[in-house]
């Protein structure tokens, strides 16, 4: 119900700048671009390791974008597509990192290179087993927390968590843009959310060997 | 145990409202009456609430700058890639260029930044009689409607000497051709000269109103009239 009136809604807002965006208008591009450049880099920056990486890869996003617009006819989204290719970008860069680059990423390795001297390991924070995560997560320094537990849970779960929990796309949206059908996408959301709460909620010592074991 | 194991399954679902009422009515009810699983539940929620507060990553301050630039090099590498298949297409559509014989032609002076078009032919379509008699009103060159913002301005850096350029239009207005009739032929001022074809945009010539393949003498940093 909800479902289809925004997905007709965000087809008939794309209309007009799909059309533009082939015909090579500049502004219409520069709007994509605006639009898109923030959710993609923060999805790319999760799913990789590496900050600069991911900003790296969100340039030839765009450029692959830019490249394939010629033959988008709208079998899909906009939306839909160029989440395809990011996420199309990223796995061929894990698959590339697994290749080239075999040693070990140590848990403790920082994500975010804001915190540098605030390693924020669970077992230093005080769980009250009474607190909520939700609770918890209001206070800003746990938001490392969670950004740490996310960077913990492996792919295709934590891609999948992103684009259901963060971006908010609907499970045929994100079954679309991971090309897979509406039951993977239910089983990875079940498996993801699942890991990424007992992470949250263990205590420091188990929180890591679960993140050694995922 | 087992009823709550399947309710909890139906959790995620439930939480994504991806369920039917009948379902969500038996879901609610449960956990208004079972104490463990109203727990698990509130856990579920509050991780998805959790992650849902972390928001977006912030991005690097040159971000935008630096993909704008990339797709701009795109861009302009299909230009390019755009230019050097010119040749190819003047070899299939030059064919005969049927000019009309009788009265000189028509001319039209446009005066757009430095550029002037000064002469302009139409190709008559092989279909129709070729008439002496045939008065030039109903015929018209192509017409220089706009240079769009191409790569530079829209004078041609050629120091003192006006570059006079013969550009074949296609009936859709786009340039498919040129030559250099006077002015400097170095490999600078026909790239230049091309950047700028590249983004004219014709009306095409037309034959009682049908849009044919034409012709336009153009002088670019000067003034001419002829015709």
């Amino acid at each position: 119900m909800g479902n289809i009136a925004s997905a007709l809604a965000l087809r008939s807002e794309e209309a007009a700048p799909i059309a533009e965006l082939r015909s090579g208008s500049e502004e219409a591009f520069a709007w994509l671009i605006e639009r898109y450049h923030q959710p993609i880099y923060s999805l790319l920056a999760r799913t990789l390791q590496d900050r600069s990486e991911a900003a790296d890869l969100t340039q030839e996003v765009f450029v692959k974008v830019f490249r394939g617009i010629g033959g988008f006819h709208g079998e899909s989204s906009l939306r839909t597509w160029i989440y395809r290719i990011a996420l199309r970008e990223a796995s061929n860069q894990r698959r590339w990192w697994m290749r080239h680059k075999q040693q070990e990423v140590p848990i403790e390795q920082e994500i975010a290179a804001g915190h540098a001297g605030n390693r924020v390991v669970l077992g230093d924070t005080l769980v009250d087993p009474g607190e909520s995560p939700f609770e918890m997560a209001a206070h800003a320094e746990t938001k490392a927390r969670v950004e740490w537990a996310l960077n913990q849970v492996p792919e295709p779960y934590r891609t999948t968590l992103i684009l259901r929990d963060i971006e908010g796309f609907v499970y045929e949206e994100v079954a679309e843009m991971q090309g897979v059908n509406l039951g993977t996408v239910k089983s990875r959301l079940v498996r993801g959310r699942a890991m990424l709460k007992a992470l949250l909620t263990a205590p420091a010592a188990e929180a890591r060997s679960l993140a050694l074991a995922g | 145990m087992n009823g709550c194991d399947e309710m909890q399954a139906g959790f995620t679902e439930y939480l994504d409202g991806q369920l039917n009422g009948r379902e969500m009515q038996e879901i609610s009810a449960h956990l208004n009456a079972c104490r463990d699983c109203a727990r698990e539940w509130d856990t579920l929620r509050s991780t998805k609430m959790a992650l849902a507060e972390l928001g977006p990553v912030p991005e690097p301050q040159d971000l935008l700058l630096r993909i704008r630039v990339a797709v701009s090099q795109e861009r302009a590498r299909s230009r390019r890639k755009w230019a050097e298949g010119w040749t190819l297409v003047w070899k299939n559509t030059v064919g005969p260029f049927l000019l009309q014989a009788s009265a000189g032609f028509a001319s039209a002076v446009l005066l757009l930044g430095t550029v002037v078009v000064l002469v302009t032919m139409f190709a008559q379509p092989e279909s129709a009689q070729a008439s002496k008699d045939e008065p030039l009103g109903m015929a018209t060159g192509p017409r220089l409607l706009y240079l769009s913002s191409g790569a530079g301005a829209n004078d041609i850096e050629t120091g003192s000497q006006p570059v006079v350029v013969e550009a074949y239009v296609n009936d859709e207005g786009e340039v498919y051709d040129y030559r250099i009739l006077s002015g400097p032929t170095d490999a600078a001022t026909r790239s230049e000269v091309e950047n700028l074809l590249l983004f004219s945009v014709f009306e095409p010539a037309k034959f009682f109103g049908q849009p044919v393949r034409g012709l336009a003498v153009l002088s670019f940093s000067g003034v001419s009239v002829r015709g």
